[in-house]
């Protein structure tokens, strides 16, 4: 297994609303879900997980609903909502950006500049 | 906008019109916490076991798993808290807890409970009337017309300058030519004396004479009769008095019936003609008359807040 990464501060918001836009899942399901998307090489603390969604909700991205997982349990399912899109979209536009900047700056070699 | 209108207005943008209050504090109040603890916990906990699953298909003993997933996860009945953490009412939940906990400790300790709440009634008791007092006594405003435009001038001797005694009264003609000059309105000459009241108990009470342009200056009107005119100063003045609204209680018993002609004073025994309408309209602690004087002889003092001319600011 490949080194684990560290988030940094305030993308696992991002990349909850990502899995979430995949379809509904519910919590657990979308930590599993975005570990296996990063091939197992997200670590992600388990309280501020709980603590993301909470927000997420509560800021109206997304949305929970009570349904049947797949084990026959009862679990809260969430859901994009209209404006949880329209921040996806901004805030994967913004980190490209970011990135790209940031990865243009890092990738420079003497005498480039 | 008044503070009504905005609670109205943010009644009206969150939709609560036509509720009965009750239903709307309860709307508001989902509104800040869309859950409830048994719906949060039982969303965690459902993690916390499909977690738990999970470890035992990894090979973890059925006791190891759930050891682990509470070691990686918390509670369950914590989580509560962790909900309300996140959505930003920590600051209202430890607010309440203080709040509980200090009525808790105020029921636990009467005799303390009893001592805080006298020390602070009677903090607040003191501070109210110490207001009250300062108030009355230094901010309230003048009963007089338009007591914003009113100024209060004396001349100082420069040779008694550093002392309390530097004012100068002004003579009539200083005064005259004061009222002349252009933002100058008006012109109140006063000159406040002892004098004292003759009859059965002889009294001392303080008066203050007055020019005869006083009842229009300060635009009181008495509660009875009338208020000096500058008729009263014609062919070298009439004894002319103004009660003021205490004396008039206390010396006739707030009678109705014009005092007039029924008050002996040592200095020229003069005729009631009026008496102000409340203590608060009174003129100062005072009571007055026409300055009668011939002009030559008319000066003009400080009453008790060293009052000398009061020109009226046009």
């Amino acid at each position: 297994m490949t080194k684990p990464v560290e988030l940094p501060q305030g993308t696992l918001e991002m990349l909850i609303l990502k899995a979430v836009s995949l379809g509904p899942l519910h919590g657990y399901g979308i930590l599993l879900r975005i570990q296996q998307i990063s091939g197992e090489r997200l670590e992600i603390l388990q309280g501020s997980f709980y603590t993301a969604i909470y927000r997420l909700e509560r800021r109206g991205w997304i949305k929970g609903a009570w349904g049947e997982s797949e084990n026959n349990r009862r679990a809260r399912f969430y859901s994009l909502t209209a404006a949880g899109t329209r921040q996806l979209k901004a805030e994967t536009a913004k980190w490209t950006d970011m990135a790209a900047v940031v990865a243009g700056i890092l990738g420079k070699k003497a005498g480039e500049v | 906008m008044s503070l009504l209108t905005a609670i109205r207005r943010l009644w009206h943008s969150v939709g609560l019109r036509g509720m009965t209050f009750l239903a709307a504090i309860r709307r508001l109040w989902h509104s800040m916490a869309p859950r409830n603890s048994s719906d949060v916990e039982e969303e965690f906990r459902s993690t916390v076991e499909a977690y738990q699953e999970d470890l035992i298909r990894q090979g973890l003993s059925e006791e190891e798993a759930r050891r682990k997933a509470r070691i990686d996860l918390g509670r369950p009945s914590a989580q509560n808290e962790n909900y309300r953490r996140a959505i930003g009412l920590r600051l209202f939940d430890e607010l309440g807890g203080d709040i509980r906990y200090g009525l808790r400790g105020l029921r636990r300790n009467p005799g303390f409970a009893a001592v805080a709440v006298l020390s602070l009634a009677l903090g607040i008791g003191a501070t109210t009337a110490m207001f009250s007092l300062i108030y009355a006594v230094l901010l309230h405003p003048f009963p007089y017309a338009d007591a914003d435009r009113i100024v209060n001038m004396f001349g100082l001797h420069e040779s008694a300058a550093g002392t309390s005694f530097n004012w100068a009264a002004l003579s009539k003609p200083q005064l005259d030519d004061l009222g002349r000059a252009t933002p100058v309105e008006s012109v109140l000459g006063f000159n406040p004396t002892q004098m004292e009241i003759t009859g059965a108990v002889p009294e001392e009470i303080a008066g203050t004479y007055l020019t005869e342009n006083a009842g229009a200056f300060f635009g009181v009107r008495p509660l009875l009769g009338r208020n000096i005119e500058p008729s009263d100063a014609e062919n070298g003045g009439h004894s002319v008095v103004v009660l003021n609204y205490r004396f008039w209680q206390r010396h006739f018993g707030g009678d109705p019936q014009s005092p007039a002609g029924r008050l002996g004073l040592w200095v020229p025994p003069a005729s009631a003609a009026g008496a102000f309408s409340s203590p608060r309209k009174s003129l100062s602690h005072c009571f007055s008359w026409p300055l009668r004087a011939p002009p030559s002889a008319a000066f003009l003092g400080s009453c008790g807040r060293r009052l000398a001319t009061i020109p009226q600011m046009s």
